[in-house]
């Protein structure tokens, strides 16, 4: 195919992508939104980090001298899988409870990620992006209580 | 081994992984699971639970960082994830169905590709043709910056890359990793997107993969905090130390000897799955 129908093909990808608004327009709001996205995430391994490092300092400050008991898989104590379940855990003491709570927060923030994908499309009023991401949200959430 | 020991020589390992792993370009987590297992003889459960979790950590990291360059492609991104995500899923029941040692071979043979396309890895395709119809009908066509200014770009094979994805969400869930190298194969290869905008747009899915198959290992008790907890922080600070270094330090040379760790790695795991069994 020639280079001009190629590039005419480009244009027309470009605009239907911005769906009613002007592309300068709609590229800015998606930038602007793409910085939202990147600052949450920041924040959100910030926030993480510091309950897994706290929480990691706790328990070394009680355990360091005990040995380790990583050789055999025997599956751990089910009130860690769960926010509640680790929370009950930190009530009760639980040092390394602190640490899951943060390691709990990694996988929330990906459900955030999605979230803010899908309020970015759909501030673009782009139909088809929201059913995807409400899909792939879905899948998320059915992984984590499924 | 003392905790205080274990946990202090896991954090250096896991350090290292991770800026090698970000100096590279290939990833700190897919040799996450032979440091721990093979180095310091955790049982392979564990070691897949505590790389999961880092895998999170470090896409985030990563997404915190080039969200604002405008380089990732969302809409590719969350379209490949529909698939990748289920595969998520599927890998992550799978892997306690199946005995340690076939993951461990399994593990070996990711490892040995990882290294086979990151020393082959070449510079972006001329993408001059038309993309698919499906690539337009689905607006992945996009722009990034350069240094000459917005570049526009195409997309191709998207079923192709839908599929591999899926594939790539399997054995995340199933070994614990990102498959970065995978995911490098289904949009640069197949997609052809150019090289900067498929490792962002890698950086901001993998998360969500790894997330979608979390909650299984997190059920399962793959997650032990003691253990993740050296891991995540050590591979999380290496990475951020790593990708600030990127454009000093992105020799080939650097790039070919990480790869020779990977194979001889990706060699041991296989024979050791073969052999002994691990865990």
């Amino acid at each position: 195919m020639s280079a001009p129908s190629s590039e005419r093909m480009l244009g027309e990808g470009l605009a239907a992508r911005a769906v009613g608004q002007s592309p300068v327009d709609a590229r800015g709001r998606e930038r602007a939104m793409e910085r939202v996205i990147g600052w949450s995430m920041l924040v959100g391994v910030l926030v993480a980090g510091s309950f897994v490092l706290g929480g990691g300092l706790l328990y070394l400050a009680r355990h360091a001298t005990e040995t380790t008991h990583y050789r055999v898989f025997g599956a751990q104590r089910a009130e860690f899988d769960s926010f509640a379940g680790a929370l009950g855990a930190i009530a009760h003491g639980s040092r390394r409870a602190v640490i899951q709570v943060g390691l709990l927060l990694l996988v929330v923030l990906q459900v955030v990620r999605v979230l803010l994908a899908g309020a970015l499309f759909s501030r673009q009023r782009d139909w088809l992006y929201v059913v995807l991401t409400t899909f792939v949200l879905g899948v998320l959430v059915y992984g984590f209580v499924g | 081994m003392t905790i205080l020991t274990f946990t202090a020589l896991v954090f250096t390992g896991s350090f290292g992984a991770g800026l090698l792993g970000a100096l590279t370009g290939l990833g700190g987590g897919v040799v996450l699971v032979p440091l721990l297992t093979l180095g310091f003889g955790v049982d392979i459960h564990y070691a897949m639970g505590a790389s999961l979790v880092s895998v999170l950590g470090m896409s985030s990291g990563a997404t915190a960082r080039f969200m604002k360059e405008g380089l990732a492609n969302l809409r590719i991104g969350m379209f490949l994830e529909t698939g990748a995500t289920v595969g998520a899923i599927v890998g992550a029941l799978a892997a306690s169905h199946l005995p340690a040692q076939v993951l461990a071979v399994l593990f070996g043979a990711v490892l040995l590709y990882s290294a086979w396309t990151s020393a082959r890895r070449n510079e972006d395709t001329d993408a001059t043709a038309p993309s698919d119809a499906l690539a337009v009908k689905l607006r992945m066509e996009g722009e990034y910056p350069t240094k000459s200014g917005l570049v526009p770009y195409r997309a191709y094979k998207v079923v192709h890359g839908w599929v591999v994805m899926g594939i790539a969400g399997v054995l995340s869930g199933l070994l614990g990793i990102g498959a970065g190298a995978v995911k490098v194969l289904a949009m640069d290869h197949f997609m052809r997107l150019p090289y900067k905008v498929s490792t962002t747009t890698s950086n901001f899915i993998i998360g969500i993969t790894a997330g979608a198959s979390a909650g299984v290992y997190f059920a399962r008790g793959y997650v032990d905090p003691g253990l993740t907890m050296p891991v995540m922080l050590g591979v999380l600070a290496g990475a951020l130390i790593g990708s600030r270094l990127l454009v000093a330090a992105n020799s080939r040379a650097l790039r070919l000897l990480f790869s020779a760790v990977v194979v001889l790695l990706g060699v041991q795991m296989i024979y050791k799955g073969f052999h002994w069994g691990i865990g």
